[in-house]
């Protein structure tokens, strides 16, 4: 059977992984491009007994050596490795994504414009000229529709047909206004043809290279890098450039290519002007100068909602189901005539700890999908353009936000991101704060103990730690800010996608790879740590004990039981499941379950025993709201501990950010627990 | 006049950018060209600035839309 | 008594390989257990063609 590669390149958020998924589904392969940390993404498909391997090459804007991800996808390009490009383009935003298209172009490698969202452009009554666009590129145009699924079929079959075509068949120009005298007449050649002098210029550096480097392929191309002084290529090929390089083109090149542009759009598009009517009422509202921020707060206030409400409703089945579990291995085991401790182990240790972290995936289903969604509608961007004001209303830039709205998600993804962040100082003053923001690792702790003491407020109370988290990282950037006066550079540069509605497929993907984390979680590390919870709460100095106050774990935590009681929470089972949450924040959740021998924790009758016990210690509503105030703001989790180490490569700054947390928890949990006691008598 | 200075739907040209390097390049591939069209979507008095350039939206921090000096249409 | 004994084994396999994966993710670069779909570097988590 044949087979072809296709490389798949496009603007960032043009849909390119959309038609890709469309393609290729959840079989995935993903690796990295070698030697750098940038995404390689590839599937197959047949199609007409073809076998079509697919790549997708990072989301870019153009093709300099600026960035990873455009060195890499320009370095794939060049390779033999790919047959023909996929250039996937906005059809609603063309005359931006064309950019991208001609530096493909000019790269030499069979190219075919996929126009992706005609859905879209069709709805705003805009017509693009589909017989005249390909004429003035030189290359195949297909009209597609990612989220229809429509052209799907149409864009291979034009793919295996180009695969040895270059461009420059059919190019015809009219540049009506323009008289070239020029040497040679490229029109007939080349799609993007510079002006006479850039064009002499280019002449110039193609002889220098091809005296130079007699082996070299596509010189128009090199040639129009080094006049850019490309650093990469100007690495690659040195030679006697003599005076071209005393002056900078790039400007010039860049400009001329958007002057084709807008040639192209002159001729190409009808009815151009049309707005896009639907984004501009919405974000009316959503960026409003006064609005933004309350509709921001709303939104989450409603995900919350959804993540109680949905989620408590499948978790009911759930519970159901581990209460029967766990009782029919009790029974299977005592049948068996196991030892009453393995018997422990299993059924108190292991199904507590880890069933009582699965009772929760329905919420942290939810929450995935309310995050998921205003990932996919365009809102998430608008969030970090909200937020720059706020805090540039205290002399912060919006852009450290961007990494910190990861961190609803996970902070170890988010404490990565701020590797986009230049300047080292913003780096580290960004991972101390990213913690603060409330991962999706605490929901199962405010679940089980809003649900347990705050009832009808359940919610409220879940919500308010959100808050915050928020409030606490902007409040420690502000002091941050205070002690070191040197002036923020406010660079923020970021893209507001078109609002769309949120495409299934790709939901059901990203949501998918969560639930499978989660549970992969609760399979590995708080099954570990159960089993040495267990261990802990079972062993003492007399060997095997089922009276827990006399465990080495129970020893522990009375050590430090002094330190806590400020904060309401001296109790050393508490302190106990707080220092086993440092390997994961849910663990706080199972701990808790093992530390009470609870079977089914997040059960209505689970909950209920458990608050009684928590009651008979002196353990009430407020010790609760401290314990989470505390859970929010203490310590990271010990993958994120690691990342911190890793990223700022100092084990000085990394305990740093380890004490100042520990110590702004125990603050926050002290301030909650002493005012609430004072204001509650 | 500067960027920053713009009304709220009003469109610009681009005369001018003094930004670093990187920067400007990316503004540059992004359309924001000399002699480019800007039209101002969203401009608070503090903060960054919503801009549609080339049919594109676009969040330009404040420092960036400062530096950056338009003329009216 | 070899029900006990199985069991514990069974526990005891099975802690032993995830602890080994785990040492083996964390030698690869990858030290946290939540998601990966967004996680700037969890291309690092998966194999490596060459």
């Amino acid at each position: 059977m044949e087979e072809m590669t296709i490389g798949f390149i496009g603007n960032p958020n043009c849909g390119k992984t959309t038609l890709f998924n469309d393609y290729t589904g959840a079989n995935l392969k993903v690796a990295n491009w070698p030697g750098v940390t940038v995404e390689k993404k590839e599937g197959a498909m047949k199609y007409h007994d073809h076998i079509y391997k697919l790549v997708d090459l990072p989301g870019t804007y153009s093709l300099t050596s600026y960035t990873m991800e455009e060195t890499v996808s320009r370095q794939y390009i060049l390779s033999n490795e790919v047959d023909v490009i996929v250039d996937v383009a906005d059809a609603s935003a063309l005359e931006r994504n064309l950019y991208l298209t001609l530096q493909l172009i000019e790269l030499g490698k069979p190219v075919i414009l996929a126009l992706n969202m005609m859905d879209i452009v069709e709805e705003r009554g805009m017509e693009i000229d589909l017989h005249r666009l390909p004429e003035m590129l030189g290359i195949p145009v297909v009209p597609v529709s990612a989220r229809k699924k429509t052209g799907l079929e149409i864009l291979i079959h034009t793919a295996a047909h180009h695969k040895n075509k270059m461009v420059g068949e059919k190019i015809i120009h009219h540049h009506d206004n323009q008289i070239h005298h020029h040497k040679h007449n490229h029109h007939k050649q080349y799609a993007m043809v510079y002006s006479d002098e850039i064009e002499d210029k280019i002449d110039t550096v193609m002889e220098i290279l091809e005296k130079n480097y007699p082996d070299m392929s596509n010189y128009r191309w090199h040639a129009i890098k080094v006049l850019e002084k490309d650093k990469e290529i100007l690495e690659k090929y040195p030679a006697d450039y003599k005076d071209i390089l005393s002056q900078d083109y790039e400007k010039r090149i860049i400009n001329e290519k958007f002057s084709f542009i807008e040639e192209i759009i002159g001729e190409c598009l009808v009815n151009k002007s049309a707005k896009e009517e639907r984004t501009d009422k919405i974000d009316a509202l959503l960026t409003h100068p006064i609005l933004g921020l309350p509709c921001f707060l709303l939104i989450m206030a409603a995900v919350f909602f959804f993540t109680f409400t949905i989620g408590d409703w499948l978790k009911g089945y759930f519970e159901v189901f581990l209460g029967w579990f766990s009782e029919s291995v009790r029974t299977l085991l005592t049948g068996l005539h196991v030892g009453a401790p393995v018997i422990s182990l299993v059924v108190d240790g292991i199904i507590s700890g880890v069933g009582g972290i699965l009772t929760f995936l329905p919420n942290i289903f939810i929450l995935f999908l309310a995050l998921a969604l205003l990932e996919d509608s365009g809102y998430m961007a608008r969030v970090a353009y909200v937020m720059d004001s706020i805090m540039g209303r205290i002399g912060l830039s919006g852009r450290a936000f961007i990494p910190m709205l990861l961190g609803f998600g996970c902070t170890v993804p988010a404490i990565m991101a701020t590797r986009t962040l230049e300047h080292r100082r913003d780096k580290f003053k960004t991972m101390i704060i990213t913690p603060f923001m409330s991962c999706s690792a605490r929901l199962p702790i405010y679940v089980l103990f809003c649900d347990m003491f705050f009832e009808k407020h359940a919610m409220l109370a879940a919500y308010s730690m959100y808050l915050i988290g928020v409030l606490m990282a902007i409040f420690v950037a502000f002091i941050m800010k205070l002690l070191d006066k040197k002036e923020d550079d406010r660079m923020l540069l970021i893209e507001l996608p078109e609002y769309k509605s949120p495409n299934a497929h790709s939901i059901s993907i990203y949501v998918w790879e969560k639930v499978k984390d989660y549970l992969t979680k609760a399979g590995t590390t708080i099954f570990i740590a159960s089993i040495i919870m267990w261990f802990v709460l079972n062993f003492g100095p007399g060997g095997y004990t089922t009276e827990m106050t006399e465990s080495f774990g129970a020893m522990a935590g009375r050590v430090l039981v002094p330190i806590f009681k400020p904060t309401g929470l001296g109790y050393w089972q508490i302190i106990l499941a707080l220092i086993s949450g440092i390997a994961a924040k849910e663990v706080v959740v199972s701990s808790t379950a093992v530390l009470f021998g609870i079977g089914n924790v997040a059960s209505k009758a689970g909950m209920a025993t458990l608050s009684g016990l928590l009651a008979s210690i002196g353990f009430g509503a407020l010790n609760a709201y401290a314990l989470m105030v505390f859970c929010l703001l203490y310590i990271p989790c010990a993958a994120t501990i690691a990342t911190i180490r890793r990223e700022s490569g100092s084990r000085k700054f990394t305990a740093g950010v380890i004490v100042f947390q520990l110590l702004i928890a125990w603050i926050m949990a002290t301030l909650v627990f002493q005012i609430g006691s004072l204001i509650l008598g | 006049m500067r960027l920053k200075d713009g009304k709220d739907g009003a469109d610009y040209e681009v005369v001018t950018m003094t930004l670093p390097l990187d920067t400007e390049r990316r503004l540059e591939v992004l359309g924001l060209t000399e002699g480019s069209h800007v039209l101002i979507m969203n401009n608070k008095k503090r903060g960054a600035i919503i801009v549609k350039i080339r049919g594109s939206r676009f969040a330009l921090g404040q420092k960036i839309a400062e530096n950056i000096t338009v003329k009216e249409v | 008594m070899a029900a006990t004994i199985l069991i514990l084994v069974l526990i005891a396999i099975y802690s032993i390989y995830v602890i080994m994966n785990k040492k083996k993710q964390i030698k690869e670069g990858k030290f946290c257990s939540c998601g990966c779909q967004d996680c700037p570097s969890k291309i690092k988590c998966s194999k490596r063609d060459e």
